[in-house]
C-alpha cells in the first residue's frame, strides 16, 4: 500500500488532463462554414437567459450568445473583455469598469455604461426572480454611471468573489433595447447579446439553432483567433435520458455529447472516430458530511478511523472505471486556493483505521463489527443520488468493522434530514466556481434551512477565517485565508471526501478546437471551434 | 341528447372539485415549507428569497383562501405561474400539448389499426397461426415496461438500422417510433377484446338468421357483426386513451419529445408546484372529457340505446 504515489498519480492525471485540453486537437488552419449538433445530458434550461436561470445549461448557451464584462483564461487569470480596464478601491468595496467603445448587440444598440447598468439592475431586481446572478453579484448598494463608458459597483462590504461572478455566462450582459422590447415574459426567447453566435431558433423542449454573428471583433484574447466564429450554425438539445442521449450519439445524429456519463467513456477512448476530452470541475468534491452532533460521529478518532478507512481510488475504479479525479481535499484539485496538503493526511491505511476505533474504545464483536458499552458502531450514509456508490463505502466501513447502514432517500427527504440533523452521513456535491464555496458548506452561519453546512462543527477560529476569505479583495491573502481553513476542515475530520466530477465531452472527429474554460460546467468554448470539411 | 349531455357536464363537475382538492393539497401535503421545498435544490438559499416565493405562491394566506384562489383562477383557465418557466402555467401547457396530442392520436390510430386487424383476422380464423400470434403479441404489449419496449425499439430501428431518429429529423418522422412503442401496448388489449367480442357476435341467433337468409360471409361480418361487437371496443379504446396520456410520460422521456407527460415529470422532479398542479389537472379534465365522449359515441353506435 503507497498512498502518497496513489496520489501523486491521480495528480499526473489530472495536470495531464489538463494539458490536454490546452493541446490543438489537429493541425490545419481553421476555415469558416459547417455546423455542430450537440447534445446536453440533462434537462434544458426552463429559461435560457441565465440573469434567470440558476442552472449550468442556461449559463452555458448564455455565454455563447452574450459577453461577459472580464473574461477568466484557463489557467484563472482575469483578462479584459467588454471592460478594457477595471480597478478597485482601496476599501474593496468599489469596482470601477472602463468599457471598450467598438461593441454593438446584435441589435445594433452600442454598448456603453448605461447599458450594463441595465443589466445589473435587472438582474438585483426582485421582480427578475434571478435564480442564482442576484446572489452572485454580492452585496451590491448602488451602481453608477461614471461616464459614458465607465460603469462602477459599489459593495457595502468587499465582496472577492465578485469578478469571478461577472466573468461567469450567469451574468451575459444583454441588450437593453430588446429586453424592453419583449418584456420579462418573453425576452428569453429572444435574447440578444453582444456575443459570438445570435440565437436564431427556440423550439421549447426540444433545440436552441444558434447562427454566427457577422460583425463580431470583441474576442477576448483568452481565445485563439479574432473576429467572428468559424462555424455557421450550432444546433443543442438537451436529452435528459443517458441511454436516449447515447442512442442518439451512435446514430450519428450528433456531432458530440457533453455532460457524458463517465461510465461509458471508455467505449470511445482511443476509438480512431471519436475525441474523448475531460476537464475537472472545481468546487466541493462528491463527499459523505458527517455529523459531529450526534455519535459516534461526536467522537473525532471515530472520524478520523473512517478518514483512513475510505479508499477513493478504489471508488473511483469500481464506480467509474477511472473516469473521475479521486481526492482526500474538501476541494476539487483544479479549484483556486486548494490545498494540497489535505491529499495526505489520512492516507488509505486499514491498520490504522482499527487503532483509532480501539483507541476510542470501540472492540471488534465475534462479527467483527466493534461495539462499546453494548452499542454497535453504525453510521448511516444517506444518499439520493448516486445510488451504486453507497454499497462500496458500506464494504469499505466494513473492514474496519464500522456497520454502514445504506439509506438510500428521495432528493427532498435527503435535504430535510440534511436540515434536522437526521444523518450521521450524508452525501453533498458541490461544483462551484469560486473557492467561496468552503463558506457556503462550513461556515457556521449557514447552518440554517436552506443553508449548506450541515456538518454541525461551530469553531469560532474557523468561522473567522471564511468571514474574512469573503471580504479579501486580494487574491493571494484570500487564498492563504482559505488554506487555513481548509486544515482546519480537514484536521477535524468533518467530511469523507471521496472524487471530483468531470465535464466529459465525447465527440467525432468532425469538431476540432472546441474546449472547455476554468469552470468546465458552464464554460464551453465554441468560439474557436470549426469543422473539418465543412 | 343534448339534454343528456348537458347532465353528463353537470355530473363531471363534482368530479373535477374533487381532482381540484386532491391536486392543490399535494404542495400542502408534502412536509415543510413548499418555498424552502423549491429553492432546496438550488445553490445557498437566502431568507429573502424564501420570502419572496412565499409571496409570490400565496403561502401567507389561510388554506382555504389559498384554495379558493387557484380555483377561481383555474375556472378561468389561469393556473398561476410556473416557478422554472417564470410564465404561466397555461402558457406552458398550451406549448407542448400539441406534442403529446400528435403522439396520443399516432399511438391510438396504430393500436387501432393494429388492435383490429389482429383481433378481427384471429376471430374469423380462431385458432389459426394469426390468433396464436395474436395472443403472444397482447401477452408481450401488456407485460413488457413502455420504457423497455422504446429502448429496444431505438436499439433496432436508430442504432442498427438508423430508419428513425430519436433526436433529430421532421415532426411526423419523429413521430413513429414513440407513437408505435406506446400503441403497442394497447393494441394488444384491443385484439384480444375485438376476437372476443367478435366471436360472441357471430353465435348470436341474428346472424344465423342472416346466414340462413343466404348472405355472404363478407357482408355478415360488415354489415351485421362490426357494429354490434363496436361499444365494449369502443369503451376500451376510450380508457386506452387515458392509459397512452399517461403512458405518455415514460414514452416522451424515453423519446425526449416535449410533450406534457415529460413536463409532468420535470415539475415533479423540480418541485415546480403550481406547474405540476396544472399539468395534472389539465389531463385529469381531459380525461373525463374523453369519457364523457365514449359515452355520447354509444348511441351513435347503437341506435337501441336512448338517452333519456
Amino acid at each position: 500500500m503507497k498512498p502518497s504515489v496513489r496520489n501523486k498519480a491521480t495528480l499526473c492525471i489530472i495536470a495531464l488532463s489538463m494539458v490536454l485540453t490546452l493541446v490543438p486537437a489537429a493541425v490545419p488552419a481553421p476555415v469558416s462554414g459547417g455546423e455542430l449538433t450537440i447534445v446536453y445530458v440533462g434537462d434544458e434550461p426552463k429559461v435560457l437567459d441565465a440573469q434567470v436561470d440558476p442552472f449550468d445549461s442556461a449559463a452555458m448557451v448564455s455565454a455563447l450568445l452574450a459577453d461577459e464584462l472580464v473574461a477568466k483564461d484557463k489557467a484563472g487569470n482575469f483578462q479584459p473583455y467588454l471592460a478594457s480596464k477595471w480597478s478597485v478601491s482601496k476599501d474593496g468595496k468599489e469596482w470601477t469598469f472602463t468599457l471598450r467603445r467598438d461593441v454593438q448587440f446584435q441589435d445594433g444598440t452600442p454598448l456603453n455604461a448605461e447599458a450594463v447598468k441595465f443589466n445589473f439592475d435587472r438582474i438585483l431586481d426582485p421582480k427578475t426572480q434571478s435564480g442564482q446572478a442576484a446572489d452572485m453579484l454580492g452585496p451590491i448598494v448602488r451602481t453608477e454611471i461614471v461616464d459614458p463608458y465607465t460603469f462602477r459597483v459599489v459593495h457595502g462590504s468587499p465582496y472577492a468573489p465578485f469578478l469571478d461572478s461577472i466573468s461567469q455566462g450567469f451574468i451575459p450582459i444583454w441588450s437593453p433595447t430588446a429586453i424592453k422590447k419583449y418584456g420579462p415574459d418573453e425576452f428569453e426567447r429572444h435574447l440578444v447579446g453582444s456575443g459570438p453566435f445570435i440565437l436564431q431558433e427556440y423550439h421549447a423542449g426540444d433545440r436552441f439553432v444558434l447562427g454566427r454573428n457577422p460583425k463580431y471583433a470583441w474576442a477576448p484574447k483568452i481565445y485563439k483567433h479574432q473576429g467572428p466564429a468559424y462555424l455557421d450554425k450550432v444546433t443543442f438539445r438537451f436529452v435528459s435520458e443517458t441511454t436516449t442521449a447515447l442512442a442518439a450519439f451512435r446514430a450519428g445524429e450528433t456531432d458530440m455529447l457533453i455532460r457524458f456519463p463517465p461510465q461509458n467513456v471508455s467505449d470511445f477512448r482511443g476509438k480512431p472516430n471519436f475525441q474523448v476530452l475531460t476537464a475537472p470541475y472545481t468546487g466541493s468534491p462528491v463527499l459523505y458530511v458527517m455529523n459531529i452532533s450526534r455519535p459516534p460521529l461526536d467522537d473525532i478518532r471515530v472520524r478520523k478511523a473512517l478518514e483512513h478507512a475510505i479508499d477513493q481510488v478504489q471508488i473511483v475504479k469500481v464506480l467509474y472505471k477511472g473516469e473521475a479525479v479521486a481526492t482526500k481535499g474538501v476541494m476539487y484539485p483544479g479549484s483556486p486556493c486548494y490545498w494540497k496538503g489535505a491529499e495526505t493526511v489520512y492516507p488509505h491505511d486499514v491498520n490504522k483505521a482499527k487503532a483509532l476505533l480501539d483507541e476510542a474504545g470501540w472492540k471488534p464483536n465475534a462479527q467483527g463489527i466493534r461495539e462499546k458499552g453494548g452499542k454497535t458502531l453504525q453510521v448511516t450514509l444517506v444518499n439520493a443520488f448516486v445510488q451504486d456508490l453507497g454499497p462500496i463505502v458500506q464494504a469499505q466501513l466494513r473492514a474496519v468493522g464500522v456497520d454502514a447502514k445504506i439509506d438510500q432517500v428521495p432528493g427532498p427527504i435527503q435535504l430535510e434530514r440534511a436540515g434536522n440533523g437526521e444523518f450521521s452521513t450524508i452525501f453533498q456535491h458541490m461544483a462551484y466556481s469560486d473557492a467561496s464555496v468552503l463558506d457556503m458548506l462550513y461556515n457556521s452561519k449557514n447552518l440554517k434551512p436552506g443553508g449548506w453546512a450541515w456538518t454541525r462543527y461551530k469553531d469560532p477560529k474557523l468561522d473567522a477565517l471564511l468571514d474574512q476569505s469573503t471580504v479579501t479583495v486580494d487574491q493571494t491573502k484570500r487564498c492563504q485565508l482559505l488554506v487555513d481553513a481548509q486544515k482546519v476542515i480537514v484536521n477535524q475530520a468533518l467530511v469523507l471526501p471521496l472524487f471530483g466530477r468531470q465535464q466529459i465531452a465525447v465527440a467525432t472527429q468532425k469538431a476540432k478546437d472546441f474546449g472547455f474554460g476554468s469552470r468546465p460546467n458552464v464554460d464551453l468554448w465554441l468560439y474557436d471551434a470549426y469543422v473539418e470539411k465543412p | 341528447m343534448l339534454q343528456y349531455v348537458g347532465s353528463r357536464l353537470f355530473s363531471t363537475f363534482p368530479v373535477l372539485l374533487l381532482i381540484s382538492v386532491f391536486v392543490f393539497s399535494i404542495m400542502h401535503l408534502l412536509p415543510g415549507d413548499p418555498a424552502m421545498l423549491i429553492l432546496q435544490g438550488q445553490y445557498a438559499t437566502t431568507p429573502e428569497q424564501v420570502a419572496r416565493l412565499r409571496v409570490d405562491l400565496g403561502l401567507n394566506d389561510p388554506v382555504y383562501v389559498q384554495y379558493g384562489r387557484f380555483l377561481a383562477g383555474a375556472l378561468k383557465g389561469d393556473l398561476g405561474r410556473s416557478v422554472q418557466f417564470k410564465r404561466p402555467v397555461m402558457a406552458v401547457i398550451l406549448e407542448r400539448l400539441p406534442r403529446t396530442a400528435e403522439l396520443t392520436a399516432a399511438a391510438l390510430v396504430i393500436a387501432v389499426a393494429m388492435g383490429a386487424t389482429l383481433g378481427i383476422v384471429a376471430g374469423v380464423r380462431q385458432n389459426s397461426w394469426v390468433d396464436n400470434f395474436s395472443i403472444v403479441l397482447s401477452v408481450v404489449g401488456l407485460t413488457m415496461p413502455i420504457f423497455y419496449i422504446g429502448l429496444l425499439l431505438i436499439l433496432l430501428f436508430t442504432v442498427k438500422l438508423a430508419w428513425f431518429p430519436v433526436t433529430g429529423g421532421t415532426d411526423l418522422h419523429r413521430l413513429i417510433l414513440p407513437g408505435f412503442t406506446l400503441g403497442f401496448v394497447s393494441s394488444g388489449i384491443i385484439a384480444r377484446l375485438v376476437r372476443a367480442n367478435l366471436l360472441e357476435v357471430l353465435r348470436q341467433d341474428f346472424i344465423t338468421t342472416a346466414r340462413s337468409k343466404g348472405l355472404a360471409d363478407r357482408a355478415i361480418l360488415y354489415r351485421h357483426a362490426f357494429r354490434n361487437m363496436l361499444i365494449p371496443v369502443v369503451t376500451v379504446v376510450g380508457l386506452q386513451i387515458g392509459g397512452l396520456l399517461s403512458g405518455s410520460v415514460i414514452t416522451e422521456t424515453v423519446f425526449n419529445r416535449p410533450g406534457l407527460g415529460r413536463l409532468a415529470v420535470e415539475a415533479i422532479l423540480w418541485k415546480d408546484f403550481p406547474l405540476a398542479q396544472g399539468t395534472i389537472l389539465f389531463t385529469a379534465t381531459a380525461y373525463l372529457m374523453v369519457n364523457l365522449l365514449v359515452d355520447v359515441s354509444y348511441a351513435w353506435l347503437d341506435p337501441r340505446i336512448r338517452y333519456s
